[in-house]
């Protein structure tokens, strides 16, 4: 009665069919193996998109730029579908930005991709399945209970009372991670028009910036991106870094899309730089916590920086003007300065890009002072930026059960240098 | 390119009657259950503050009134508030056509219908530009050359009183409306949506209806698997008419030449709660058979439970080769001359991409997802204790955040509480 029954047996994995048109991969090679033979999939942005084109969003500009909005509550997909062309004619271009109906290239080509890769197992535990709640209180810290995590990270190796720290090679790097770990490539490339465009292979040139997945993931989605990931940079963001960075959850287009950067001593646990980001559709506390201007001079104009107020961590808000480089090199020059002066720090990068929160981190200091108490250190809870801004996973269930708006508050306040202190760290890293 | 394109929501021209002679407010009301929220009616007033023409107002979202110097904290309340199915005022500053700022108390509020759910939301705005301004400048002024700056919020409290008595004299007016209209009539109201069941929360709704592609939502928990959602495109690709599809099963697609080893496959793969992808020979509405690369995925909520099935289709059919054709029609006399084909990279990359967003907005939005108990619903504002200690770390919530209910937020009788509100949140709060 059927027809072509005998032809429906195999269904690829979309790693599989990706890899199927004939260019060079190896899935369970080490990503150092990478070579000018290599090739990945590759999401590709507008070189330009950063610059002219986005250097002060002008009212005509607006709907382009505008990411977060009142009804922007899920990630969409941008109706690739119905493009002309397919993907074996390479370069598909996306929509152009400012169809409301479309959604981000990046976003859906990253969940698919991580789908994919759940399917294949790759994952130490299926994240959607750890329980996960809003503690109650008028912050609403969101807690996820998640047991398998705990006792599968990878272990932190190298000491914490050193912010900057020399490359070595015998520990862990990215480089040292699996191929098929990656999900794809993330390049400025010169397109005529502003958006991006997925390669579903494109060859491997240089350094490529990679995001990778976590292995151990603490919500749906949650990525590594590790920039020029051969030249084996240490743990450190500067201007050039973070612009990547906020170029990626710029592209991605989501709010509900964050991204972090821990540094060593703040909880950063591979010395070799790489953002962390997930996604999560709810505020982090952070995002709701009330904030006071900074009055700053004149350099600081394109970019509005505030202090967090009654918050359990003190840090420095930075919301941009509409310029990513702008955003990115006041931020990036903060982090430097704190670095030199060994000051253990955690950026969260908030509404697609355009929102930065930095906290200096004293937990470390604190622990090593015997100041943090016993029960906030049995908890082991870290607090590293999605701690920080307001995600807490615990470890054991009698911990999640028990959580309350109090309790997160107290652990994360040992997080927290004083608002004096902050003030004066934020003289020295804005060079006021 | 998009089905609903041609079909703009509005509203009736009664309520419009009703709604224009509301006095003197500048208010918006925008439909909750079609696409992007767009504005189904605009007060002549708000023309008159703004600038716009109806043509640049009516069946867009309100985002037009965004532009650079907009918070983006102010624009994470309001999203917030949306997916708590809550009212929200915020001060924030907004753009006339043309560019020109001006400082806009906003309040937004929804509108339930009598079964509970959010069906329009009310947009009231009114222009403090001056209080603002003059609040700023007294500011500056005390804090002279001090880095830091203090609290940005002008308060506004007459504004904000006389916003809240408008929105329930609003409120009440589109709901007496439409409980007069009932009888009259049973027809949808709204036009563009795809097809839902009525009792999926607006908050989970909205980012479905993002979602170009073809593909439905089931609840394994009900009797027989029914169909909850059915996204645009796969009315469009299936021909059906969105009521004959919600509350039945998805088998409805399939007809004589689906093979029942594929559905089996399908079956069992779900039964293990893994992702599954078949081929299989479905019908349309009118009889047409088409090659389906289905994809269906077991979605979880936030307590870590199934609680949905999303379903993708990709169809894949072509035209048989004329060998192709013939062996088929050796096989099964009569039968279409069609063959799957092969999906593209880029067709599965779409098709796995609506389940990590299906992903998302379940385990946040739906039912028992990631919002504050009603008791916590409010935007926080800088707690009084500014004179505390700068040299000592805070290690409890200041007393006047900590309590919602000191907040002015709380609003006059009905627009919170109108009807049985789907109150998702209790169980977070008790969990």
């Amino acid at each position: 009665m059927s027809l072509s029954v005998s032809r429906v047996e195999t269904v690829l994995s979309l790693q599989q069919l990706l890899s199927s048109e004939g260019k060079a991969t190896c899935p369970e090679c080490p990503v150092a193996k990478l070579d000018s033979g290599s090739a990945l999939p590759l999401v590709a942005f507008s070189s330009g998109h950063g610059s002219s084109a986005k250097r002060m969003r002008s009212f005509g500009d607006m709907q382009q730029a505008l990411v977060p909005d009142v009804d922007d509550q899920g990630s969409w997909l941008s109706g690739a579908s119905d493009e002309e062309g397919s993907a074996s004619e390479g370069r598909v271009p996306s929509p152009p930005a400012s169809d409301t109906e479309s959604g981000s290239l990046l976003d859906t080509v990253l969940m698919a991709e991580w789908e994919d890769r759940a399917e294949q197992g790759l994952f130490r535990y299926d994240v959607t399945a750890c329980p996960t709640k809003v503690v109650p209180g008028a912050y609403g810290f969101v807690a996820q209970c998640n047991e398998g995590r705990g006792s599968k990270k990878r272990p932190t190796e190298f000491c914490v009372d050193k912010v900057l720290q020399q490359w070595d090679d015998s520990k862990f790097n990215f480089t040292k991670a699996l191929q098929k770990e990656v999900l794809f490539q993330f390049e400025a490339s010169d397109m005529p028009a502003k958006g991006s465009s997925f390669v579903p292979l494109a060859p491997v040139t240089g350094s490529p910036n990679l995001v990778f997945i976590n292995v151990s993931p603490i919500e749906y989605g949650h990525v590594l991106l590790v920039p020029r990931v051969l030249s084996k940079l240490s743990q450190q963001v500067d201007v050039a870094s973070l612009q990547l960075a906020l170029q990626f959850a710029h592209e991605a287009n989501n709010p509900f899309f964050r991204l972090a950067f821990n540094s060593l001593g703040a909880y950063g646990t591979v010395n070799h730089l790489h953002f962390q980001a997930y996604y999560m559709a709810a505020p982090f506390a952070v995002e709701r916590a009330p904030t006071a201007a900074l009055c700053c001079p004149l350099k600081h104009r394109t970019v509005h920086v505030a202090l967090l107020k009654d918050y359990p961590v003190c840090g420095l808000v930075f919301e941009s003007g509409g310029s990513v480089e702008h955003l990115a090199s006041v931020v990036g020059e903060a982090c430097q300065r704190l670095s030199a002066a060994n000051i253990p720090h955690n950026l969260f990068v908030v509404d697609c890009g355009q929102r930065v929160f930095l906290f200096p981190n004293a937990f470390a200091r604190a622990k090593a002072h015997g100041e943090v108490p016993s029960d906030l250190l049995d908890s082991q809870v870290d607090p590293a930026a999605f701690e920080i801004s307001g995600h807490v996973i615990f470890k054991h269930a009698k911990d999640y059960d028990t959580a309350s708006q109090d309790n997160i508050w107290r652990l994360l306040s040992y997080a927290s240098y004083t608002e004096a202190d902050v003030l004066d760290m934020a003289r020295m890293a804005l060079a006021l | 390119m998009v089905g609903q394109a041609a079909r703009q929501p509005a509203v009736d021209v009664d309520l419009e009657r009703k709604l224009s002679s509301f006095g003197n407010v500048s208010f918006v009301l925008a439909s909750a259950r079609d696409p992007d929220m767009p504005i189904l009616y605009a007060s002549p007033s708000f023309y008159e503050l703004t600038g716009f023409t109806p043509q640049e107002v009516l069946g867009h979202n309100c985002r037009f009134l965004h532009g650079p110097g907009t918070s983006r904290q102010k624009l994470m309340e309001i999203r917030s508030a949306i997916m708590e199915d809550r009212p929200v005022q915020v001060c924030l500053l907004n753009y006339k056509k043309g560019g020109f700022p001006f400082w806009n108390q906003f309040f937004l509020a929804p509108i339930h219908d009598n079964s509970g759910v959010v069906e329009y939301y009310l947009g009231i705005q009114s222009d403090v530009t001056e209080q603002v301004e003059s609040a700023r400048l007294a500011q500056t002024h005390l804090e002279g050359g001090q880095l830091v700056a203090s609290v940005e919020d002008a308060d506004c409290p007459e504004v904000v009183r006389s916003e809240e008595s408008a929105a329930v004299g609003l409120r009440n007016l589109v709901t007496q409306w439409h409980l007069v209209q009932k009888g009259a009539s049973n027809s949808p109201r709204h036009n563009s949506w795809p097809g839902a069941v009525h009792v999926l929360p607006t908050s989970l709704l909205q980012p479905l209806m993002r979602l170009a592609q073809s593909f439905v939502m089931a609840r394994p928990d009900m009797p027989d698997c029914p169909i909850v959602y059915a996204s645009q495109r796969f009315l469009d690709l299936t021909g059906y008419p969105r009521e004959a599809v919600v509350g039945r099963n998805c088998r409805f697609l399939q007809g004589p030449g689906t093979d029942p080893a594929e559905v089996q496959k399908l079956r069992d793969g779900l039964a293990a709660d893994r992702p599954t992808t078949v081929r299989l020979l479905n019908y349309k509405h009118d009889g047409t058979p088409f090659w389906n690369h289905l994809h269906v995925s077991p979605v979880r909520d936030a307590r870590g439970k199934v609680v949905f099935y999303v379903g993708v289709q990709l169809d894949i059919t072509k035209k048989a080769k004329p060998c192709e054709a013939a062996a088929a029609a050796e096989r099964a006399p009569g039968q279409p001359e069609i063959v799957p084909g092969e999906p593209s990279g880029k067709d599965i990359v779409a098709q796995r991409g609506v389940c990590g967003a299906v992903r998302v907005a379940c385990r946040g939005l739906c039912p028992s997802g990631l919002r504050r108990s009603t008791d916590y619903q409010c935007p926080l504002r800088p707690s009084m204790d500014h004179q505390r200690d700068s040299d000592e770390v805070l290690r409890h919530p200041p007393a006047s955040v900590q309590c919602a209910s000191n907040h002015p937020l709380h609003l006059p009788n009905g627009i919170n509480g109108h009807g049985p509100a789907p109150s998702a949140n209790s169980q977070a709060a008790t969990a």
